[in-house]
């Protein structure tokens, strides 16, 4: 990595700063802060006496002062001293340092003009920058809210990427429902559609998550991770690992990895659910719902006919033969289920249910309803990421 | 060439009424009555093959909703045009009822219109 230095970008970087610490403060607050630190960090890092902040003149231009000599000196040690001198600032301003002043910071590094910009090796900025947010970790205690509002979104804008927002919002509250027995504080995250945007949810979590355990915190988000990716049942555990690690962004990466969160390494449960089962458990369901309105024995007759009369326009029903033996049925599937496409395993699915409905009337609803409760959240999501539609199914049926 | 007519209940007021009913107004119908369905396979088994039957739902011996599952494991029988004639009348049932009866009858019902009924599931199955 090269670790040249340029005088220049460094003023850049001090003038952000300073202008960010002034915001909060004051010109003068700032430029007497900055002065203090610089002279208290001399004795460390000799080549400080190339840089002087003048706490009595006010123009940007003439307030930081960085002589060409520092260009000599090692670009690792100017790195670390930076980051003392911001890891000091933070300190100095406590609560002042919100987690906006980082944002503010990062923005603003971004902004620095493009002289500066090329002047500055891209690698060296991009270390700062992280390092200087691993640093405030342990500086500042842990931004918990805005991570675990980071992961949230992360995670839903996965699980947007096979269901509907709507559906990926019920989703998300579904898991964190499952979770709430061992997290109780997740019941004080509110999951709020913003009424200006069209299908954009807001994350709001309570300012009490902050006092929750920093290793309780870090199992509650691995925990909320490995659901929805057991949920979404990826063919490939990797893929969603993946998937979250570039929706998470760098930073957050570093803050999980930090509270030793295996992000790299989640305990993805795969879905060893095939079509096959899918279909079995649609079949089991139907029947249960008929035969407890009917008679065990009537709703299997049923079934035997409905699969019949959809069998010719769905092809996929030649690969199931229902058996009547006794009192019970058995079901037996030929080759040919599991390769299916997406789309007939789906299509077929609905006209059977639809099979079923057709004269139902005001009880359609229902029906679907309980079909749904029958099938457990599991297959229904199975079937959903297949891209059947309940909810369409419903207003179909209403 | 007069129609079979089977029906099955374990009314016997009812059986009585439908067989007078029909048989007695209209020349197209003869009707077998079965006290149930046990009644009802014995009269098949007999070779005794109507050309339709009128099921009740709710009898003690062997509910309507399975003696149609049994019929339909017969080769000879399982065409046999079912017409359920019951006095349940919640949506599941009929519900369910319609998606292999050719007509779901509640009761009570006149002479006439049942009559008519099956007359229109005749019509609908030889047009």
């Amino acid at each position: 990595m090269k670790q040249d230095v340029d005088h220049s970008a460094v003023k850049a970087i001090l003038n952000v700063l300073r202008k960010k610490i002034a915001r909060r403060t004051s010109e003068d607050a700032a430029a007497f802060m900055l002065s203090k630190f610089i002279e208290e960090l001399k004795p460390k890092y000799e080549f400080l006496k190339y840089i002087s902040i003048n706490q009595s003149i006010y123009s940007e231009s003439d307030s930081i002062w960085v002589a060409p000599e520092l260009n000599q000196a090692n670009g690792k040690q100017v790195f670390s001293a930076l980051n003392e001198l911001m890891e000091k600032s933070v300190a100095e301003m406590k609560e002042k340092a919100d987690f906006y002043f980082i944002r503010e910071f990062q923005v603003a590094f971004e902004n620095i003009d493009e002289i500066h910009r090329s002047e500055i090796d891209d690698a060296f900025l991009d270390e700062m920058q992280h390092e200087y947010l691993v640093r405030r970790t342990h500086t500042l205690s842990l931004e918990k809210n805005q991570l675990l509002i980071n992961v949230i979104h992360s995670l839903l804008s996965i699980i947007n990427t096979s269901f509907s927002e709507k559906k990926s919002v019920e989703l998300m509250e579904q898991s964190l429902l499952e979770l709430l027995p061992k997290f109780p504080f997740f019941h004080s995250i509110d999951i709020i559609k913003n009424p200006e945007t069209k299908g954009y949810y807001n994350v709001e979590i309570s300012e009490s998550v902050q006092k929750i355990p920093t290793y309780l915190f870090a199992d509650s988000i691995n925990y909320l991770m490995i659901k929805i990716g057991t949920k979404l049942s990826f063919k490939n555990p990797e893929q969603f690992r993946m998937m979250l690690k570039q929706k998470l962004g760098k930073r957050n990466i570093e803050l999980l990895r930090k509270l030793s969160i295996p992000i790299d390494n989640l305990s993805i449960v795969v879905s060893t659910i095939t079509k096959k089962d899918i279909m079995h458990r649609v079949i089991d369901s139907i029947i249960i719902i008929i035969g407890n309105r009917t008679s065990h024995y009537f709703a299997v007759a049923v079934i035997i006919k409905l699969i019949n009369d959809v069998k010719k326009t769905h092809i996929l029903y030649e690969t199931i033969q229902l058996q009547k033996t006794n009192e019970t049925y058995s079901l037996t599937f030929l080759d040919g289920i599991e390769s299916s496409t997406d789309e007939q395993f789906r299509k077929s699915i609905k006209a059977l249910i639809e099979a079923v409905g057709t004269h139902l009337g005001a009880k359609k609803k229902d029906f679907i309803k309980e079909l749904k409760k029958r099938l457990g959240n599991e297959y229904v999501s199975l079937l959903e990421k297949k891209g059947f539609n309940f909810h369409i199914l419903e207003m179909k049926f209403n | 060439m007069k129609k079979k007519i089977l029906i099955i209940d374990d009314n016997p007021m009812i059986l009585f009424s439908v067989k007078e009913g029909l048989e007695g107004k209209y020349d197209s119908f003869i009707v077998e009555k079965a006290l149930g369905g046990k009644e009802c396979f014995e009269l098949l088994h007999k070779g005794i093959i109507p050309d339709l039957i009128l099921l009740d739902i709710m009898m003690p011996d062997m509910n309507g909703w399975d003696v149609y599952a049994r019929l339909q494991e017969d080769e000879t029988w399982k065409h046999i045009p079912i017409v359920f004639l019951t006095a349940k009348t919640d949506d599941y049932s009929k519900g369910f009822g319609k998606l292999v009866c050719k007509d779901y009858i509640e009761k009570p019902i006149e002479i006439r219109e049942l009559a008519q009924r099956i007359e229109e599931v005749f019509e609908k199955k030889e047009g």
